[in-house]
């Protein structure tokens, strides 16, 4: 057990508790008003082999689509428990705490071994009381003496519940749960078809890929196309600066100018344009304009060039 | 009021249906990107092999280099040899005009150039190159 001193607020359940002020978390503990019970001694290990069997064992409880189902282990075997979640919570929304505020859930039964002596409920018309070790609740007009002490005075139990939320923290409605599930069949539905016809489109090109390439067999290996191509672009690329600079160095030659020499070779190009002084200026510009490195000399213009 | 177990369930197995078919449609439609740029790359290298391999390794050429000789009067060729897709050529006393000619041709046949040499020697020029396919 452990204490209540610095915990979170606990509140017992019952249907005479007066509104829950404040905010914040709450441990709840649900009375027997709010809950089935049923002790059963069958060999069990599990609590899992346990919880299994809680349905059927509390069929009296109600519609089992609506229960929740918990199990504790007692000393001769397990206690059954069986609650409806949608009635608890309805019940805390009427008396100010939302649901989401739970933060752990206990049974009145867990609190028998400090039950001896009944303890009062908030309201203080009645009882938390221990019949035949069964944790019930009675007024306390009923009892010989009034309790003492309340509830919320006695220590924790150390095995705690959780409140069964749905899919939604704040519980999910069946007209929101319809919609959702409808939005997400749309969804779904568009992006599987989506999928689909790109699954399709994929293999259909990826087919027109194979018989292309079937067409030109010496082709068909990507790193010999690449090679392949490399050495033609290389071929094509300097073939076409050659004829590119042939044209540019013929671009100078005119009536007053002469071309004369001109020299390719792997490294590179060189040519001499003889020219009058007073060209020499404007001939260099078109040079240059022409993409050509040029050097005025003496008699003419230098034109020079690496290939890259 | 709140949804029953098997109606939450449903929204679950929808919700995981929305899901799985978002993974397929993405996963899928980066397999579909892949295929388009994939053929999209291989068209093209194709299409420029071709390309390139119909210019540069044309099968015509040594007919059509051989017609550069017409261009020329038989006492201006020194050297004309066509041979294991090589060509030599040395010519000698052009005018202005004939070298612009054969410049001309020898730019627009698809032959690799690899070496050229003019030099003119009064108004005549010498041309000398070695070309291949």
């Amino acid at each position: 057990m452990k204490s209540q001193a610095s915990e979170r607020r606990v509140v017992f359940l019952h249907r005479n508790m007066p509104p829950v002020r404040g905010q914040g978390s709450v441990d709840l503990v649900l009375t027997p008003q709010f809950y089935t019970m049923k002790r059963d001694d069958l060999p069990i290990r599990f609590a899992f082999q346990a919880r299994k069997l809680a349905p059927s064992l509390l069929e009296e409880a109600g519609d089992p689509e609506t229960l929740h189902y918990e199990v504790l282990r007692d000393e001769n075997g397990w206690l059954y428990f069986a609650y409806n979640p949608e009635e608890v919570e309805g019940f805390l929304r009427s008396k100010g705490v939302e649901p989401h505020r739970i933060a752990r859930l206990y049974f009145a039964q867990q609190f028998a071994p400090h039950l001896q002596r009944p303890v009062l409920l908030s309201g203080g018309t009645q009882a938390l009381s221990l019949v035949e070790d069964t944790v019930t609740i009675l007024p306390v007009t009923l009892l010989h003496d009034r309790p003492d002490r309340f509830a919320e005075s006695l220590p924790i139990p150390e095995k705690s519940f959780a409140f069964p939320r749905g899919v939604h923290p704040a519980g999910l409605g069946k007209r929101e749960a319809f919609l959702l599930i409808l939005a997400a069949t749309i969804f779904g539905g568009a992006w599987f078809i989506q999928g689909l016809n790109d699954a399709r489109s994929a293999d259909r090109i990826r087919e027109e890929l194979s018989r292309t390439v079937e067409e030109h067999p010496t082709l068909q290996s990507g790193p010999v196309r690449r090679n392949i191509l490399e050495k033609y672009s290389t071929i094509d690329k300097r073939q076409r600066q050659i004829r590119q600079k042939i044209r540019a160095v013929g671009s100078l030659v005119s009536k007053e100018t002469k071309l004369r020499e001109l020299e390719m070779d792997e490294q590179g190009f060189r040519a001499f344009v003889e020219a009058p002084a007073s060209k020499r200026t404007t001939l260099r510009q078109m040079a240059e304009e022409a993409g050509l490195e040029t050097a005025v000399e003496s008699r003419g213009l230098r034109i020079k060039g690496a290939w890259k | 009021m709140k949804a029953p177990r098997g109606l939450e369930l449903t929204v679950l197995a929808s919700l995981l249906f929305m899901i799985l078919s978002g993974v397929y449609s993405y996963t899928q439609s980066r397999r579909l990107a892949q295929a388009e740029e994939e053929a999209r790359n291989t068209h093209r290298e194709i299409r420029d092999i071709l390309a390139l391999k119909a210019l540069w390794d044309d099968r015509n050429l040594p007919e059509k280099a051989r017609k550069i000789r017409s261009l020329l009067r038989p006492e201006q060729i020194e050297d004309f040899t066509l041979k294991k897709r090589k060509l030599e050529m040395k010519t000698r006393n052009l005018s202005g005009r004939d070298l612009n000619r054969l410049m001309g041709k020898l730019g627009a046949l698809p032959l690799r150039i690899r070496t050229l040499k003019i030099q003119r020697s009064g108004d005549r020029y010498r041309l000398e190159c070695q070309c291949k396919w």
